[in-house]
């Protein structure tokens, strides 16, 4: 008998943890994470990819590659990489980690003309931060007052950045590598996606990242110091259509809970930030839109809503 | 003789008259202020000291959900307009959340901190009996030409702000109750449609309405949630009256019978959709897809966004009267009412304070609510304006016609007295319940009635208990 009792207490304990709004945000993985990188060299197959496209264009700029911007890794690339090599004191082995990432990086910062950024004031007021994706560039908010603009890579367009109402949960200084100094990590709660430098100053300007935003390394050690974890960050621009397929519950998060939060925002109703998560504000917004239509008294948004909405 | 006087007074005989004078002393204060408080009285000819800054609260709720405008930038913009006319009236206004809005009115006023003006687009009509100002006296007040604003008011919206002789808000607009239906839908049963928008329908033609839907495949969605369906049938019934004045409950065992055997008759044709008890998820997506013929109940906010969707949608609406147990003629329309109620704070700031806050209610009634109301499809209820409004309001000419026609035949119910008010209050509360349990509990109607009308019974014992005991 006591066995049952305890088996019992065993399965209700994990059909509350599996359906607890606290395990389900942290078993929701990040389906992506705009940080992906890999060794670039000649091999055969040719290597393809965006990431090649990056360092040709880099190549290019500082006068070593000649050829076109194909995104294939072939002989004139490995030929471009070998003549900088060379000319930077490293193996010439044509083969591209992430040494040669870093001094491409330290050489193209210094043939570029960039902003005096470390000389720049602080900010007073609270900070903000608005990426706008169609201008490729940062606005940085004092007090809701523009404090800074930096220019920005953002995403390309088969791996666009997160269009949200996000802030910043980790900081990290140190993280360097291959990628471009600091790392300001955004709570995207479907990938890994952050502001950081670059070792690819060329892309600054263009859609060229993964998702993330990148900014020149001089400017992201200066707003490193500028913003805070809870710092919020707004990112517009352009996004692949969403679609919701199934009724969104308080707990959830994803894409569709965004968009829900946006439309709802757009009726009138406020859901916080759209920040994909259906929180506190989310449910108190879905509470005034549900009394008001003289729908079912819950928090769930189902076809009712998402027909008022304009959604479906 | 003083002398004798003198020596006569015992000490038994000045108690006494200490006493006397300390029970006549405080039967004169009570006096004096029961007679204070029971003749309160508002001077409605007040003139507002030109050198005074009168500063004034309002409460309303973001109304342009779902529209294009901004409802803050338009009342800022009413403001301002305002102090053109009354730059010594300073005007703090409050946007409060739809589901919280009334218990935080509620709470306010319990603490002395509600505002001097509400928006009551819930139609709670009376709140606060200690506080709540009437606005009979300025609606009453003549000009030079003895003409009366309370003239200028469409008399049923009046109607159902009245009560003991007094009107407990200045009325914004006039709703009447409809259910919507899918017009080509509707269009396959053979019912004569503008017969039934012309003069009503009767429960049974409805009943027979829905056995040719079912022939269809086409169902009938009530959301089993929102119990003001109930309500409207026992308006067409003519029980919207639930107490008398002598406090006599005039809701009978027969007539919840009867309303809820009708739903019972419609849900024995099949009328609703298989999962009945989720049939609520179904509203819009079963109407959009041409699926539903008729839902209800339908509130003025879904009803605007109906309309807006219609024009993408490709379905026609049509809007219908809640029918009646049995047709006799031009059947009665049910008609909400939506008003702006003033209030006092527990030290009263003075006439001129309350003519202040009027002057503005009247500002909004009267200057402003023509785009309000052209903006949310509703009828102002001030006179002057309901012509301008039927020319001006964007609605398809047909449905501006049926909204006209349910108004002409409109019908509201008078408040009588806070106490009755209150009491119909908790009776709302039973029917709630009861309209529950007979979609989602599967018990007799008998069971649920009986159980209703004890309830109903009971709030009265204890109100009668209440009032005996004060």
């Amino acid at each position: 008998m006591s066995k049952k009792i305890i088996f019992l207490a065993i399965i209700i304990m994990f059909m509350l943890m599996t359906t607890s709004p606290i395990y389900l945000e942290a078993t929701v993985g990040p389906d992506y994470n705009c940080l992906g990188t890999r060794q670039l060299w000649l091999r055969e197959p040719k290597m393809e990819g965006y990431d090649i496209l990056e360092l040709q264009r880099e190549l290019k700029a500082l006068g070593f590659y000649e050829g076109e911007l194909s995104s294939i890794y072939d002989q004139t690339t490995h030929q471009a990489v070998r003549r900088f090599q060379l000319a930077n004191g490293l193996p010439a082995t044509g083969m591209v980690k992430d040494q040669t990432w870093a001094q491409i990086t330290q050489v193209a910062s210094q043939s570029l003309l960039q902003t005096t950024a470390q000389h720049l004031k602080e900010p007073e007021g609270e900070v903000s931060l608005l990426i706008d994706g169609y201008r490729k560039e940062m606005i940085v908010y004092s007090d809701g007052k523009i404090h800074h603009k930096f220019p920005v890579a953002v995403g390309k367009s088969s791996t666009k950045s997160p269009i949200g109402e996000w802030a910043i949960i980790t900081k990290d200084a140190d993280w360097g590598g291959g990628f471009g100094d600091r790392w300001m990590r955004l709570n995207v709660p479907w990938g890994i996606y952050g502001i950081h430098g670059t070792n690819k100053p060329h892309s600054i300007g263009t859609a060229a990242s993964h998702g993330c935003i990148r900014m020149f390394n001089r400017d992201v050690k200066v707003l490193y110091n500028w913003v805070e974890v809870g710092t919020r960050v707004k990112i517009i621009g352009n996004r692949d259509p969403i679609e919701i397929t199934h009724n969104l519950r308080p707990g959830q998060t994803g894409r569709d809970v965004l968009l829900f939060q946006e439309k709802l925002r757009e009726h009138g109703f406020d859901p916080g930030y759209t920040d994909g998560r259906f929180g506190e504000g989310t449910q108190e917004a879905i509470k005034d839109f549900k009394y008001i239509y003289g729908l079912e008294d819950n928090l769930i948004a189902d076809d009712n809503t998402f027909y008022i909405l304009g959604i479906k | 003789m003083w002398e004798k006087l003198k020596f006569n007074l015992s000490w038994a005989v000045i108690i006494a008259i200490m006493l006397l004078i300390t029970v006549i002393s405080g039967t004169v204060t009570l006096f004096v202020k029961f007679r204070t408080e029971s003749e309160f009285s508002i001077d409605p000819t007040i003139e507002l000291a030109p050198n005074q800054v009168y500063q004034i609260t309002y409460w309303d709720y973001p109304l342009f959900f779902g529209l294009e405008d901004d409802y803050q930038e338009f009342l800022e913009g009413a403001i301002k307009e305002f102090n053109k006319f009354y730059p010594n009236i300073e005007v703090t206004y409050e946007l409060l959340s739809f589901s919280e809005g009334e218990a935080k009115l509620k709470n306010a006023l319990a603490e002395d901190r509600g505002p001097d003006l509400y928006h009551d687009i819930f139609g709670a009509k009376l709140i606060s009996q200690e506080l709540q100002l009437p606005v009979s006296p300025f609606l009453n007040l003549e000009d030079e030409a003895g003409a009366k604003e309370l003239d200028d008011y469409d008399p049923l919206a009046l109607q159902a702000l009245s009560g003991k002789e007094e009107i407990w808000g200045l009325p914004t607009w006039l709703v009447p109750q409809v259910w919507v239906g899918n017009k080509e839908l509707l269009a396959q049963t053979d019912l004569e449609l503008n017969k039934v928008v012309g003069e009503g329908w009767s429960w049974q033609e409805l009943i027979e309405v829905s056995q040719r839907l079912v022939e269809e495949d086409k169902d009938i969605i009530f959301n089993p949630h929102n119990p003001e369906l109930f309500y409207q049938l026992l308006i067409t019934a003519g029980k919207g009256e639930w107490l008398s004045a002598e406090g006599e409950l005039l809701l009978t065992e027969k007539d919840l019978t009867k309303a809820f055997q009708f739903l019972e008759e419609l849900r024995a044709s099949d009328a609703f959709p298989r999962e009945e008890k989720r049939m609520n998820e179904k509203l819009l997506p079963y109407f959009w897809e041409n699926q539903a013929a008729i839902i209800a109940p339908v509130n003025l906010w879904l009803l605007n966004n109906l309309y807006q969707r219609e024009l993408k949608e490709g379905v026609e609406l049509t809007l219908l009267p809640p029918p009646s147990p049995s047709k006799l003629g031009k059947e009665s329309v049910p008609v909400e009412i939506k008003s702006l109620l003033l209030f006092r704070q527990e030290e009263y700031q003075g006439d001129d304070h309350t003519k202040a806050v009027y002057k503005f209610a009247q500002f909004i009634t009267q200057r402003k609510n023509q785009f309000l109301a052209q903006k949310l499809n509703v009828m102002p209820a001030y006179l002057p304006l309901q012509e301008e409004w039927s020319t001006e309001v964007r609605l398809k000419e047909e449905l501006k016609v049926q909204l006209l026609d349910y108004l002409q035949r409109g019908t509201s119910q008078e408040i009588d007295s806070f106490i009755k008010f209150d009491l119909e209050k908790g009776f709302k509360e039973i029917i709630e319940q009861g309209y529950y349990n007979f979609w989602f509990e599967d018990r007799a109607i008998s069971e649920i009635v009986t159980e209703m009308m004890v309830a109903f019974e009971r709030i009265i014992a204890e109100s009668e208990q209440r009032m005996s005991e004060n």
